[in-house]
């Protein structure tokens, strides 16, 4: 179980300060997939690097069974890092790329020690290339990066998570580069990992059809904020905030559960610009009061699996 | 590996590179086998041949056909009465009083006239002082000797060996009859007339030692063998200097000069421009600041300029008289060579740091060294070749810039004080002495070129992230 609470990350750039998260509490329980979506720049990336300690926090905590990661030393970092994976929305730009797939995925197990001699490490890797789907694997083992499709690519930095065994993922965006055609396969994988192994999944993306298909809870993140939370079910079935209505109606594939004909939102035409206090969604919210221009609304349940930022409920 | 290997191999310049860099490199290392003047400005090393002389293979060309290499002969004479043979190289020769004995040594000449001519042999003239030997050639009385020194005649020890060097480089009114015989605004010029009166062109000449006994009873006289020496007008691979210097010789001691002020260059480039690039971009704040600073005040040091105050105070107030010249010269360039390194490799190092394969390193657990050293370090290799690509032939230009000026080393040969002397010399008259200026020119170029074109060749091949234009 790993847990974010009331993270902050500023960015400075020049004089502009950007609040890629703005008080985000997220939690992933154990065998648990969890969806993170909304739109580009919204801070989804950000909020998986900073639950796996590769980028500070203004404040706020990252919890690992209770342990605060960011003070973790020596042993207990070191299987954090083994406990804890990610794998990156662009696959080509995560990996060094001078490197053979087979040194790309062995990299881990040199790093931790884990395998007993190069047979062992070879046994480990090529398993792990078959499990990702990478057959034959000897083949892919001895090709670089540049020789792959993307969807290949994916597949090799998939495997260079999964071979350390880890307890937790963050998946950013994983199939967001490939073709939809075999975006089901790269998300069943995800699915198996969970179901066969027991992993626990942050699956980060925009498109929230894909979440319907995978995730067992659902936050939906705003520039920097989480603005609604709850199962999947709750979250498709009844958006609740304008914002979440206004993805939901967006997704262009139909969705086969007939979700999508209950919405269409229209976001406003012309936009003023936000005035710093109110709801950050209020420049586009057709539902938008006096009031939301003057306070920011907090997350409150609606239910016990459903919680929502809007003044509306 | 294998494959940057093959990489590099499929690439025609890289080719082209190393065939250069290791025809130079071979050349620098063997350089005391290819010749036996390692300094030809040592004045004891100059007039190998005459000065400017031609090299020897370009006597193929029409205009240079007919000039002579340096010839070494010893002259034997034709049989004649009263000649008689003592030994293989000494001949008895016995004059009847009153008379006189001609000896005639046939030089075969298939050239045009030679630079100088020099010939020496030992007399033993009788004890008496009643005789004269007289030196002809091509029938022009070169030489007297006398007993009686009156000149123009040069006096030798009666009864005793005499060494007699006649050189037509030091001949004037008083010691050859020759020169006393032309007309007074001729004879200064004689030396240089001499070779050209008597070998004008190819064919058969003789030098003749006419003995005169002028005494009343007979005499005898004991010659050896002249030896005849002349330098030519076509000399070994790369022909001569002003100074008849083998620049062949100058050539391959500048290439040792040049390979080697090039691998100092490059020794400092990596050791302190890839250290200090390194440490700045990858460890950061303070270290950056620090080590940024040193960088850009070694940057902004105006190189060429202050070596040559630096090298003009050295000289002037003789401050450093046990340094060598050369070796400050050449550390001083070197240590000038970093900075830009440095300056890249930070910027690369901060970029590559950045990259989300290193944090994706980071996140496997990678601690910070095995990041530099698996994922930083390899993947700055391309940039660091493609520096020292740039920066070497940058150091030896400016080397050769300050030798060409005349500000840098003058004692031994180096491609940049070559092109210096040469082109101060170049003329219609030596026919713009082109053996001369040529090989530092274009080993300059060649050397220069083979650097830039190597190191492009590895920066493609070992910077993949350079070679998708990221
Ligand atoms: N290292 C950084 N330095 C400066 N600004 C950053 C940095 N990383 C992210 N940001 C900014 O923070 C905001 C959130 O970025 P983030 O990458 O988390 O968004 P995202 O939700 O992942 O978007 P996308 O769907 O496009 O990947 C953006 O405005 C981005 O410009
Ligand atoms: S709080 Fe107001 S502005 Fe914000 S989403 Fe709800 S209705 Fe729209
Ligand atoms: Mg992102």
């Amino acid at each position: 179980m790993i847990e974010g609470k009331d993270l902050r990350v500023y960015f400075k750039s020049r004089d502009i300060v950007v609040k890629a998260l703005d008080g985000v509490n997220v939690s992933v329980k154990d065998r648990e997939i969890v969806g993170i979506v909304g739109e580009s720049g919204s801070g989804k990336t950000t909020l998986g690097r900073t639950i796996l300690n590769l980028q500070k926090p203004l404040s706020g905590e990252v919890l690992w069974n209770g342990k605060n990661v960011f003070k973790l030393k020596g042993k207990e970092e070191k299987e954090f890092r083994r406990q804890n994976q990610i794998i990156y929305q662009n696959p080509y730009e995560a990996v060094d790329i001078r490197l053979k797939v087979y040194d790309i995925v062995a990299e881990g197990l040199r790093v931790h020690n884990i395998p007993k001699d190069k047979e062992e490490e070879s046994k480990i890797v090529m398993e792990t290339l078959r499990d990702v789907g990478l057959t034959p694997e000897d083949e892919y083992a001895k090709s670089l990066p540049n020789q792959l499709s993307g969807g290949q690519l994916q597949r090799v930095a998939i495997a260079r998570a999964l071979v350390l065994n880890p307890s937790f993922i963050v998946a950013d965006e994983p199939v967001s580069m490939l073709d939809m055609s075999i975006r089901a396969g790269v998300l069943d994988i995800f699915k198996r990992l969970r179901d066969e192994r027991g992993i626990s999944i942050m699956m980060i993306t925009h498109d929230i059809s894909t979440l319907g298909y995978v995730a067992d809870r659902i936050y939906v993140m705003y520039q920097g904020k989480v603005i609604e939370h709850g199962s999947t079910d709750a979250v498709l079935d009844k958006p609740l905030h304008p914002y979440t209505q206004a993805l939901i109606s967006a997704v262009p594939i139909p969705d086969p559960s007939g979700r999508t004909s209950l919405f269409s939102i229209k976001v406003k035409e012309e936009m003023e610009p936000y005035n710093g206090k109110g709801c950050r969604y209020y420049p586009r919210c057709p539902f938008a009061m006096a009031s939301c221009r003057e306070k920011e609304p907090n997350l409150s349940g609606v239910s016990s699996d459903h919680y929502v930022a809007c003044f509306l409920y | 590996m294998n494959k940057v290997i093959r990489d590099l191999l499929s690439r025609k310049t890289f080719i082209f590179s190393i065939v250069v860099i290791l025809f130079f490199a071979a050349i620098a290392l063997l350089a005391p086998v290819l010749t036996s003047y390692n300094n030809p400005y040592q004045v004891s090393q100059q007039f190998v041949a005459a000065p400017y002389a031609v090299p020897a293979w370009a006597t193929i060309f029409p205009q240079y056909h007919d000039l002579p290499p340096d010839v070494r002969l010893t002259l034997t004479p034709v049989s004649a009465s009263g000649v008689t043979p003592v030994n293989s190289s000494f001949v008895k020769i016995t004059v009847p009083a009153g008379g006189e004995v001609n000896v005639s040594y046939p030089i075969r000449w298939n050239w045009s006239s030679p630079y100088n001519v020099i010939l020496s042999f030992i007399l033993v003239p009788p004890a008496t002082s009643d005789f004269n030997v007289n030196l002809y050639m091509n029938n022009i009385n070169i030489m007297e000797l006398s007993p009686v020194p009156i000149p123009p005649a040069v006096s030798v020890t009666l009864g005793k060996p005499n060494s007699i060097t006649f050189s037509s480089q030091t001949i004037n009114p008083s010691n050859s009859p020759y020169v006393n015989s032309l007309p007074f605004q001729d004879q200064p010029l004689a030396s240089l007339e001499f070779p050209k009166a008597v070998l004008p062109r190819p064919g058969m000449y003789y030098l003749v030692i006419s003995l005169q006994n002028t005494g009343n009873s007979p005499e005898t006289f004991l010659l050896s063998n002249p030896h005849y020496t002349s330098l030519g007008y076509a000399y070994g691979r790369l022909g001569t200097d002003d100074n008849g210097g083998s620049v062949f010789s100058e050539f391959v001691y500048g290439a040792r000069f040049d390979l080697y002020l090039a691998l100092v260059a490059s020794v400092l480039i990596i050791g302190i421009g890839l250290i200090i690039g390194l440490l700045a971009g990858y460890v950061g704040g303070f270290t950056d600041l620090t080590l940024n600073a040193l960088t850009d005040f070694f940057l902004l040091i105006p190189g060429l300029p202050l070596l040559i105050v630096l090298i003009s105070i050295f000289d002037l107030t003789g401050v450093i008289v046990n340094v060598n010249k050369a070796v400050l010269i050449l550390l001083i360039i070197s240590f000038l060579s970093w900075p830009g390194t440095a300056k890249i490799i930070r910027g690369q190092t901060l970029s590559l740091r950045s990259r989300t394969f290193v944090e994706a390193s980071r996140a496997l657990g990678e601690g910070k060294l095995r990041i530099l050293f698996r994922h930083i370090v390899p993947n700055l290799m391309g940039i660091l070749f493609a520096q020292l690509a740039y920066d070497v032939p940058g150091v030896i230009l400016a080397e050769s810039g300050l030798d060409f000026l005349g500000l840098g080393i003058i004692g031994f040969p180096t491609w940049g004080n070559m092109l210096g002397f040469a082109t101060n010399d170049l003329s219609f008259a030596n026919g713009f002495a082109w053996w001369w200026v040529l090989p530092p020119g274009i080993g300059i170029i060649l050397l220069s070129t083979a650097f830039y074109y190597f190191g492009t060749a590895m920066l493609d091949v070992l910077s993949p992230y350079k070679l998708r234009g990221e």
